[in-house]
């Protein structure tokens, strides 16, 4: 069974980094194949595993007024009701315009799970902030759990490890991650 | 009040085009007094962000500005440099084939992204009759799907020359960070040949739509290489580099830009607006290109556009999308003649040593024509950069076209009005965050 894991966002741009950070600590994980999506969203469309992965997990940073890190979890037949497209601009579709263009084309993975990790910050050359980065971490290890992954806690020490040392975040910043479920 | 001689027409945001806007519309006695294309989208203050850095930095700092066009970005900036710098001038170093030809590729991959973004799910759905690409795609499966495949092959391209498709991380001042090897090139030839092939049947396709009457005579601008410099078997259609043309008779070198061209600030947009010094207004772009160019393209694409109906220069701005489907064609075909004769450089840059003084560079983004313009000290550090983007070129311009549209259809409701106008700004493709630097239509009828 392959899993595709598609980190949509910016790694440079704060909290837009949140899902390249998900999708790197599970590029290793067996069964998964994890790609950064820090361009068009709807070049997803174009990868044959959209269409023959058993499994499609997309994690990208959404904005709804919550706290930082919240986490929004979107599947099944409600998905796109939360999703409103957008229509794109002329640089890209982006992720909600994208997924209903899917379902025109119908070509939306039966099994697709949405994950939004709530950002505020999207500065240029900076890292995630902290509620954000604990929750990409977060989301990681339950991902590597729900697909198998004999050792999960490994994928939260990979996505630390991104976080300190290739994000360059010091440990101490570290606090607790809040887990929301919309 | 959709019908009376006084009227204001407001569109508060624009869909399909990138950046943010409004478009205000005074109306007095049946009569449209005024068209602005208020811009609010925030100023970005690249040029200030670059004086005190190096000279070897604009390629990646500017690149940043546009996700969609960042190889026009780096390879304007590196043309201004280098010129400055003495390489590939006519009495400076020369710049090896390899490297021009890998430069001329990467912009290839760039046209092709952008151009079939905007034919069709951004500009399409307009001459189908639909809301979007979302709308169209439930009816024209096959189209969307093509597209999509297109803009595949276009960042295929980016990604083996650039590194990556979105802000490429290989160019650099002097040529490249690695050249790729003619076996790596060669692997993409097969879906090129698709591409080429998907791309002429969309050109056709896209010539059978119906378009509103609008028939504009500006002053096109465009650049076009000299006929001196093309390497054996290019036809140098303006892509990477060229002389400053007009189709009222100017004809010189991008130095002398700052002599025929200028910006000036407006009240009602944060995006400047470019003019001729002789205060009128211009359009680069697809058609102002193609109108200048039309004889540099190879016969068979020029038989194409003929027989899609663009024997002569397109002046209807709603046949831009025929303009930029002939262009994508020809972007393939261009890929596939520079992967025939590419010759791998035995290095993949060469050193460039910096010049005080000041350089100028332009290229043809898929939008127009991107100038830039930097002065070094004697250490190579900037201490002055202008960087003058397409839409600014063009939005006076698209005011001027728009009064006139407005005008000829003031008949029509606000709401059908204003989805008119929607569709006239996007002939232009503008991209508003480029140019700050859209839309909001507000029509005050009176």
């Amino acid at each position: 069974m392959t899993t595709l894991v598609l980190g949509v966002g910016h790694p440079d741009r704060g909290d837009d980094g949140a899902g390249a950070i998900v999708a790197r600590a599970l590029e290793d994980t067996e069964g998964v194949v994890a790609r950064i999506v820090s361009g068009d969203p709807s070049s997803i469309l174009t990868d044959p595993l959209w269409d023959t992965a058993e499994r499609v997990v997309l994690v990208d940073t959404v904005r709804t007024g919550r706290r930082p890190g919240t986490v929004h979890r979107w599947s099944g037949q409600r998905l796109l009701e939360h999703l409103p497209a957008t229509g794109g601009g002329t640089h890209d579709l982006g992720v909600a315009t994208t997924l209903h263009l899917a379902v025109a084309l119908a070509r939306l993975p039966d099994d697709l799970t949405v994950i939004g990790i709530e950002g505020t910050s999207f500065e240029v050359g900076h890292p995630p902030c902290r509620p954000v980065r604990h929750a990409a971490a977060m989301i990681a290890a339950a991902l590597a759990r729900e697909i198998g992954d004999p050792e999960p806690d490994d994928v939260v020490q990979v996505a630390i490890r991104i976080v300190d040392l290739e994000v360059g975040v010091d440990a101490e910043e570290r606090g607790d991650v809040r887990l929301g479920e919309s | 009040m959709s019908h009376s001689h006084d009227r204001t027409i407001s569109v508060e945001a624009l869909a399909r085009v990138e950046g943010e806007g409004a478009m205000h519309v005074e109306v007095a006695d049946g009569r449209v007094e005024q068209v602005q294309l208020r811009i609010y989208e925030p100023p970005r203050f690249f040029e200030a962000m670059l004086r005190g850095r190096t000279y070897l930095e604009p390629p990646d700092i500017t690149a940043r500005i546009c996700g969609i066009c960042p190889v026009a970005y780096q390879l304007s900036a590196i043309n201004a440099i280098e010129s400055l710098c003495g390489i590939g001038t006519p009495d400076g170093m020369p710049m090896p084939d390899g490297i021009r030809q890998l430069r001329r590729l990467l912009y290839c991959g760039e046209w092709i992204e952008s151009h079939v973004l905007h034919i069709f799910l951004l500009h399409a759905p307009d001459f189908l009759g639909y809301q979007g690409a979302i709308e169209m795609a439930a009816d024209h499966r096959d189209l969307v799907e093509m597209a999509l495949r297109l803009r595949k092959a276009g960042n295929q391209l980016l990604e083996v020359i650039g590194g990556r498709a979105i802000h490429p991380i290989n160019v650099r001042v002097g040529g490249f960070h690695r050249a790729p090897t003619r076996t790596e090139l060669q692997e993409m030839v097969p879906e090129l040949l698709w591409g080429r092939e998907a791309a002429i049947a969309a050109a056709r396709l896209v010539a059978g739509v119906e378009f509103p009457d609008l028939d504009q005579s500006p002053t096109f601008a465009s650049l076009r290489p000299e006929q001196d410099s093309l390497p054996p078997g290019a036809t140098g259609y303006p892509i990477e580099d060229g002389r400053l043309v007009t189709n009222s008779g100017l004809d010189v070198p991008i130095a002398a830009w700052p002599e025929h061209f200028h910006e000036e600030h407006v009240e009602h947009s944060t995006a400047l607006h470019g003019r001729m010094t002789d205060g009128g207004t211009y359009l680069v772009g697809p058609a102002a290109r193609f109108n200048l160019n039309a004889d540099r393209l190879p016969a068979e694409i020029a038989d194409l556009a003929a027989e899609v109906g663009c024997a002569e220069a397109v002046t209807n701005p709603f046949r831009s999308i025929v303009v930029r489907a002939i262009e994508t064609v020809y972007a393939f075909d261009e890929a596939l003649r520079l992967i025939d004769a590419y010759d791998r450089p035995e290095t993949p840059a060469v050193e460039v040593r910096p010049v005080a003084g000041t350089g100028h560079g332009a290229t043809e983004a898929p939008r127009g024509i991107l100038y830039h313009r930097y002065t070094l000290d004697e250490e190579g550090l900037i201490t002055d950069a202008v960087i003058v983007p397409p839409p600014s070129q063009n939005q006076p311009a698209i005011e001027e076209d728009l009064l006139e549209f407005v005008q000829a259809h003031l008949h029509l409701d606000d709401d059908a009005l204003q989805w008119q106008c929607e569709q006239a700004i996007r002939n232009y493709d503008p991209c508003i965050s480029c140019s700050t630097h859209f839309l909001d239509l507000t029509v005050r009828r009176r």
